[in-house]
């Protein structure tokens, strides 16, 4: 099948104050169309980075991207002013991760679905604000047309956000991104935008890559996922076998310290020692070594390139044994 | 429209599970409803109606404006018949209500036409100045970088005198004069109002709604034009109409100081300094111009600060 986002040796540079940040570095992502990636990681590990990186939403002065980015056939890195505007929105839509934020405060919601309506297809402004009304009850709002004149505030942060899917889905992409797009509701709007969302993106027809750092949302709506850690991805396959056998001991890490359903009362979850380190300098070794508790020596020479086998990738020195490591400590209390 | 039509049908097998009535947009009925919504000014104005006091303040304003335009229509004499033998008379004298001048003038006829001076020179340079000065800091704002530092370090400079020095020296530099006051008003207004505009519009630069429309492909200027400029214009015209009491104020004091308005051209501010000399025996009819800036002012004041609460929507 052919895929329709190819990112290649992606690696983005922040210029700060402080020096340079090296967000992420050399990142290569595959997706197929009709196909759902979850991007996992923690905080700065560099996934809402990627994500913007994808559109080009950075500030162009303070930020180096080097790579390669290609969505739906064009190549999103060289494109300029009014091509790249053809592409976002069109090709390419974001649900953002703040619901209260990504709407203009002083613009009815409808207006805001219009206006984007409006900009890609050239149409009336009445067909734009029919087109909302129709994208407001594809995703489930209740009494849509009077909310499509309806202030952002007026609104719950879940009907916020359901709107934004709306706005997002407006010009039918091809790919739509979610950026931690159920991070700031409560629990059980979560897992109504996110059963939204897995429908949607299945009678659409859209491939939809989702950043996350919750892996039980992962494994609910992705195909495949990438667990990135300080700026690189360090493992990636199909999300039931990663998250079954995952291989990196990072990816471990992140599934001893996550609840599971059915859990032991009393059984305790296992931390990963350490935090995240600084990425003002350019990491060539392993990242997680530090906090790895299968490092040894080799662990901080250059990282070598990353290991395949099949349609699992991870990068780890000791990949082999550290996996059966783990397949091992898996199976043994049960 | 067949690009709506496709979408519609592409969808069409949730909707049918979520809404059981299928959408029909064109319908007699259904198609009056999803028209324009209402706009911004007139959530605004529907806030401000239910606002008493800005209401008297508007319509006391909107009153001083007419009477200031139809001045030649409804002022009881000329303002440059003087008798001299009617000087300083008091306030409730016959045929001259509130008094006469120190030259035997209506009083009432001058504050009419007094008022038209005023009113033009309190408010448009103003005007202007926000204009321009919202402009340099949308500029300054939403660029950054070296536009930022050009812009709001020039503005700077202007910061280090007084309001009232800076447009008294302006207007003493380039002469008295009406044209010459209007500049030096305009010109000492221009950097605070860009100094506002500058910091909302960097606040509303960085939040997510502006990467969300950049999301949906709208190019730089429509980010401007449509999303900043709204989010910002109403902090910026609060702030400027409540710039115009002070820019009266300021006028009247040019005036005052012989650098605005020439005699024998009503104007408040010149008003009150010529019966300056006739406080201890007309003290009534010498506050009177005094009265009408102040009255002017408060409403200015009052009413911009009920245009603050009718302008947030999410009071």
């Amino acid at each position: 099948m052919a895929n329709i986002v190819e990112v290649r040796d992606l690696s983005v540079t922040f210029k700060t104050s402080e020096g340079l940040v090296y967000a992420v570095s050399g990142v290569n992502l595959d997706l197929a169309e009709g196909k759902t990636l979850a991007l996992i990681g923690e905080s700065g590990s560099g996934k809402s980075v990627t994500m913007k990186s994808l559109m080009r939403l950075h500030p162009p002065h303070k930020t180096a991207i080097a790579g390669q980015i290609t969505v739906a056939g064009q190549d999103v890195l060289s494109l300029g002013g009014k091509a790249l505007g053809d592409l976002r929105g069109k090709e390419i839509a974001m649900v953002f991760q703040e619901p209260m934020l990504a709407f203009d405060p002083v613009f009815t919601v409808g207006d805001q679905i219009a206006e984007v309506v409006v900009r890609h297809e050239g149409c009336s402004y009445q067909a734009g604000r029919d087109r909302a009304l129709e994208m407001m009850e594809c995703v489930q709002i209740p009494s849509p047309r009077k909310r499509l004149d309806a202030y952002p505030h007026e609104m719950s942060g879940g009907m916020r956000q359901r709107a934004m899917i709306a706005l997002a889905l407006s010009c039918r992409p091809k790919v739509l991104l979610a950026d931690e797009p159920t991070t700031a509701l409560d629990a059980t709007v979560q897992i109504q935008v996110l059963l939204l969302l897995r429908q949607l993106q299945r009678d659409l027809g859209m491939s939809m890559i989702f950043v996350t750092h919750d892996v039980g949302v992962a494994i609910e709506v992705a195909d495949e996922t990438a667990v990135m850690y300080a700026g690189r991805i360090i493992e990636q396959g199909p999300v039931d076998t990663v998250m079954t056998n995952p291989w990196h001991p990072y990816t471990q890490g992140l599934l001893g310290a996550t609840v599971y359903p059915d859990m032991d009362r009393e059984a305790r979850l296992v931390a990963i020692p350490g935090a995240p380190p600084q990425l003002y300098r350019q990491i060539t070794e392993c990242a997680f070594a530090p906090r790895c508790p299968h490092a040894v020596e080799e662990c901080l020479q250059p990282l070598p390139p990353p290991m395949v086998m099949g349609d699992r990738m991870a990068r780890c020195v000791r990949l082999p044994e550290v996996a059966q490591l783990a397949e091992n400590a898996v199976t043994t209390p049960s | 429209m067949p690009v709506c039509l496709l979408i519609l049908e592409k969808i069409d097998p949730m909707q049918n599970v979520t809404s059981p009535s299928p959408t029909a947009p064109k319908g007699a009925d259904g198609g009056k409803l999803s028209t324009q919504s209402r706009g911004y000014w007139a959530t605004v104005w529907l806030s401000l109606r239910r606002d008493p006091l800005s209401i008297a303040c508007a319509t006391v304003l909107v009153g001083l404006v007419l009477i200031a335009v139809f001045a030649p229509l409804v002022a009881p004499h000329s303002p440059a018949e003087s008798t001299m033998v009617n000087r300083l008379l008091p306030i409730g004298s016959a045929g001259y209500i509130l008094g006469t001048d120190e030259l035997g003038r209506d009083m009432l006829t001058r504050l009419m036409y007094g008022g038209r001076m005023s009113l033009v020179m309190g408010i448009l340079p103003v005007v202007i100045a926000f204009g321009i000065g919202t402009s340099l800091g949308l500029m300054a704002g939403f660029f950054g970088g070296w536009v930022n530092t050009l812009v709001m370090r020039t503005t700077d400079v202007f910061f280090a005198f007084p309001a009232v020095l800076l447009a008294i020296a302006i207007s003493g530099a380039l002469g008295p004069g009406l044209g010459n006051s209007m500049l030096a008003l305009t010109l000492v207004f221009i950097p605070p109002i860009a100094r506002v505009a500058e910091s909302v519009t960097t606040r509303v630069r960085m939040l997510d709604f502006v990467d969300a429309a950049r999301a949906s492909g709208a190019h730089s200027v429509t980010i401007i034009r449509i999303h900043v400029v709204n989010n910002v214009m109403g902090t910026v015209f609060i702030y400027a109409t409540s710039l115009v009491s002070v820019c009266m104020i300021l006028a009247a004091g040019l005036s005052f100081l012989g650098l605005g308005v020439k005699p024998p051209t009503p104007e408040w501010g010149l008003m009150l300094n010529t019966l300056r000399q006739s406080i201890y025996v007309q003290p009534w009819v010498s506050v009177l111009p005094g009265l009408m800036i102040f009255i002017t002012s408060l409403c200015f004041n009052l009413l911009s600060d009920g245009l603050r609460g009718a302008m947030d929507l999410k009071r």
